[in-house]
């Protein structure tokens, strides 16, 4: 019964993430990565090593703002403290 | 939304959504998930080089979220995912040279596929066995649940191989280990990935486990670690030869990078045994993957 209690705790923590992240994945792509896209592809067209080396630096950056966002997220819905 | 550099049009929730399953089951399992992305991508319209490419981009970013994570969870060995890029790096151009000198055969898809088919079932099956074994000690002979590894043989024989220089890994709680055995593993591993095309996770965690003794969840962790570079290099490379789309990657990695974390955090309910037991599915998922491309009946 107990554990039950927390997996439910658990689902609810998670789906509450979700709608949160959701909202604000939804405003990044429109103020920011719809922006990107016209300049990356003059970018393949006509640079194509410019091109890989921001590819994997615009990865690399954005991997490290959403991994701080989305730490941030776990900790404020305390799903870090939920156990099963 | 229309994609300028492959010249798609996708719903991008569709590919955020991709991410977020492969990032829960790489963050979760330690692997790619290449071969589960690729299919979908391919099956929403995108061409079979911008997949490979692209998907090796998403998963650089996924790998550093789900990396990071387990940083934090104490599940990286640095010094062994490290040392271990060393073999990985050499063992990827080996396979990859094997794959070349194949080529004049004319029948290489079909040697790989079948080398993928039966490696890959291997190594669920011999996973299925060792993690119900490992819980079977854990049922009857009272073994503390996170130790419990139900094969121990060749670990135990590496472990006693003195070639020096030898190293020791505190994270992984391993006194001394000849450095040639990890740059082996490493380099088999890499082999491998190279020779079958893949990322090498779901061969690289299992061989942590039986062959180098790592415990499970460092094993996880220290593969997405090593992830990170290998699949770093090859996004590097591909996006050289025009293969990246980088605005559905950056897309794909934002449902990755909650899937990951979230995949990461859940390693912390699961003893290592358990986590092995529905690992050894993943493999099987993969060989029917390449056996319905070999049958014809899907694309990649």
């Amino acid at each position: 019964m107990v554990k039950r209690r927390k997996i439910k705790k658990m689902i609810r923590t998670v789906i509450i993430e979700l709608l949160i992240y959701f909202t604000v994945v939804v405003a990044y792509f429109y103020f920011v990565l719809r922006y990107l896209r016209d300049w990356l592809g003059t970018l393949y067209a006509n640079d194509l090593v410019m091109y890989a080396v921001i590819s994997l630096g615009l990865i690399v950056a954005q991997a490290i703002f959403l991994e701080i966002v989305t730490s941030f997220l776990l900790s404020y819905t305390n799903f870090d403290m939920v156990e099963t | 939304m229309e994609f300028p550099i492959t010249g798609v049009i996708v719903d991008p929730l569709l590919l955020a959504g991709i991410g977020f399953l492969v990032g829960i089951m790489g963050g979760f399992f330690g692997v790619g998930g290449g071969f589960i992305a690729g299919p979908m991508m391919f099956w929403l319209g995108v061409p079979m080089n911008f997949v490979v490419g692209t998907d090796l981009a998403h998963m650089t970013g996924k790998s550093i979220v789900a990396a990071r994570r387990h940083r934090a969870l104490g599940h990286v060995d640095a010094k062994l995912g490290g040392l271990m890029v060393l073999g990985t790096v050499f063992g990827v151009e080996m396979g990859a040279s094997l794959i070349e000198a194949l080529e004049d055969t004319g029948n290489v898809n079909t040697i790989i596929g079948v080398t993928y088919i039966f490696i890959l079932v291997l190594i669920s099956g011999f996973t299925a066995w060792e993690s119900m074994h490992a819980l079977q000690m854990i049922r009857t002979d009272r073994v503390d649940v996170e130790e419990a590894v139900g094969f121990k043989g060749i670990a135990g024989k590496l472990h006693g191989l003195h070639i020096p220089p030898m190293v020791s890994l505190p994270v992984s709680g391993i006194a001394s280990i000849s450095i040639w055995v990890v740059i082996g593993v490493g380099l088999l591993t890499g082999f491998l990935a190279g020779f079958l095309g893949v990322g090498g996770g779901f061969i690289r965690m299992p061989l942590l486990v039986y062959v180098m003794g790592i415990p499970t969840h460092i094993a996880v962790g220290t593969d997405l670690f090593e992830i990170i570079f290998s699949a770093g290099y090859g996004t590097l490379t591909h996006a050289l030869k025009g293969n990246v789309d980088v605005m559905m990657a950056l897309l794909m990695q934002t449902g990755a990078a909650l899937g990951a974390q979230i995949g990461a955090s859940m390693t912390r309910f699961f003893a290592g045994p358990r986590i092995r037991l529905l690992f050894s599915v993943l493999p099987l998922l993969g060989a029917i993957m390449v056996m319905l491309r070999l049958l014809g009946l899907a694309g990649v």
